[in-house]
C-alpha cells in the first residue's frame, strides 16, 4: 500500500515539477510580453505627446492671426480704393 | 522517508499551484496590457489624424493666406495706381485752372495797360496843350518883356550916350577953349587943330563902337582919345590934366556901358 502512496507521491511531484516548470516559462513568457508591451504603450505615448506638441508648432494659431489681419487689412483696403 | 517524499510531493504541488495561479495572473495582466495598448494605439491614431488634419488645415491656412497676401498686394498696386491717377488728374486739373486763370489775368493786364496807356496819351496830350499854352503865354509875357527892355534899355543906353556924348563935348570945349589952351610954340596950332579934330573923330567913333556894342572897337577909339589927351596936355606943358582924366572917364564909362549892355543881352538872350 506505502508503495502505491510512493508511487503516486512520485507522479504527482513529477506532475507538479513538470506543470509548474511549464508555467513558470509561461509565465516568463508572459512578463516578457507585458514589459515589452508596457514599453510599446509607453513609447506610443510618449508619440502621442510628440504628436501633440508638434500640432502646436505648425502655428496655426499665428496663420489664425495673421489671416485675420490680412482680412482686417484687405477691407480697409477695399474701403479705401472705393474712397478714391 | 515517507514523510519526506510528502513533503516534497506538497512542496513541488504548492509550487506548481502557484504557478498555475501566477499564469492565470499574468495572463490577465496581459490581456489589461494589450487592452491599454489597443487605446493606446488607437489614441496615437487619433493624435496621428488629429495632426495630418491640423497639417492639412495649416496648408489651406497657408492658400488662403497668401492668397490674401496676393490679394492685398494687387489691391495696394491698384490704390498707388489710382491714387497716382488722381494727383495727376488733380495736377492737370489744377495747371488747367492756372493756365485759364494766367490767360484771365493777363488779358486784364492788357486791358489795364491798354486803358493806363490812354489815360496816359490823354494825359499827355492835356500836357502837351498845357505845355503850348504856357509856351505862348510866356512867348508872349517873354516878348513883351523883351520889347519892354529893349525900350527901357534903348532909353537908358541913348540917355547915357547922350550924356557922354555932352559931357564929353564939354570937356572938349573946356579943354579946348581960348583960356586952357597955352600954346608953346607957334607950329603947335597945326597940331592942336589936328588933334581937335581926332577928339571929335575919336569921340564920335567911340560913341558909335559903344551904341554897336563893339567893345574891341571901342576900346581902340578910346585909347587913341587918351593919347590925343595926352599930347594936348603936353603941348599945353600941362595945362590940360582935367583932358586926360574926362578921356579917361570916357573910357570908362564907355566901358560900363558895354558891360551893361552885355550882362542885359546875356540875362535876356
Amino acid at each position: 500500500m506505502d508503495k502505491f502512496i510512493n508511487i503516486g507521491l512520485i507522479v504527482v511531484i513529477i506532475a507538479s515539477i513538470f506543470g509548474g516548470r511549464y508555467y513558470y516559462s509561461q509565465n516568463l513568457n508572459l512578463e516578457s510580453s507585458i514589459e515589452n508591451t508596457q514599453k510599446k504603450i509607453e513609447r506610443l505615448r510618449k508619440e502621442i505627446t510628440a504628436t501633440k506638441s508638434k500640432v502646436n508648432t505648425l502655428g496655426i494659431r499665428q496663420l489664425n492671426n495673421e489671416k485675420s489681419r490680412l482680412e482686417k487689412q484687405q477691407e480697409q483696403l477695399k474701403k479705401q480704393l472705393e474712397s478714391i | 522517508m515517507d514523510t519526506l517524499l510528502k513533503l516534497l510531493a506538497v512542496l513541488t504541488l504548492i509550487w506548481g499551484g502557484w504557478m498555475y495561479f501566477k499564469n492565470a495572473d499574468c495572463d490577465t495582466e496581459l490581456k489589461k496590457i494589450h487592452n491599454e495598448l489597443k487605446v493606446a494605439e488607437q489614441e496615437f491614431s487619433d493624435a496621428q489624424a488629429a495632426y495630418d488634419a491640423e497639417v492639412k488645415k495649416r496648408e489651406a491656412l497657408d492658400g488662403e493666406v497668401n492668397a490674401l497676401k496676393e490679394n492685398n498686394q494687387e489691391l495696394k498696386k491698384e490704390i498707388a495706381l489710382k491714387t497716382r491717377e488722381k494727383r495727376e488728374r488733380a495736377i492737370q486739373e489744377r495747371r488747367e485752372r492756372l493756365e485759364a486763370e494766367r490767360k484771365a489775368r493777363a488779358e486784364e493786364l492788357e486791358k489795364e495797360r491798354e486803358h493806363r496807356i490812354a489815360l496816359l496819351d490823354r494825359e499827355e496830350q492835356l500836357e502837351k496843350e498845357e505845355k503850348e499854352r504856357d509856351e505862348a503865354s510866356r512867348k508872349e509875357e517873354e516878348d513883351q518883356m523883351a520889347a519892354e527892355r529893349s525900350e527901357r534899355e534903348k532909353e537908358w543906353k541913348d540917355k547915357r550916350l547922350q550924356k557922354m556924348i555932352e559931357r564929353s563935348e564939354r570937356a572938349m570945349e573946356r579943354h579946348l577953349s581960348s583960356s586952357a589952351y597955352v600954346p608953346g610954340d607957334v607950329n603947335d596950332y597945326g597940331q592942336i587943330e589936328k588933334l581937335k579934330q581926332n577928339w571929335t573923330t575919336f569921340v564920335q567913333a567911340g560913341i558909335d563902337a559903344a551904341k554897336k556894342g563893339d567893345s574891341k572897337r571901342f576900346e581902340t577909339f578910346g585909347r587913341k582919345l587918351l593919347n590925343v589927351a595926352r599930347s594936348l596936355n603936353r603941348i599945353s606943358k600941362g595945362q590940360n590934366a582935367d583932358c586926360i582924366k574926362d578921356a579917361t572917364d570916357f573910357l570908362s564909362e564907355g566901358r560900363e556901358i558895354l558891360k551893361a549892355k552885355k550882362q542885359l543881352s546875356k540875362d535876356n538872350p
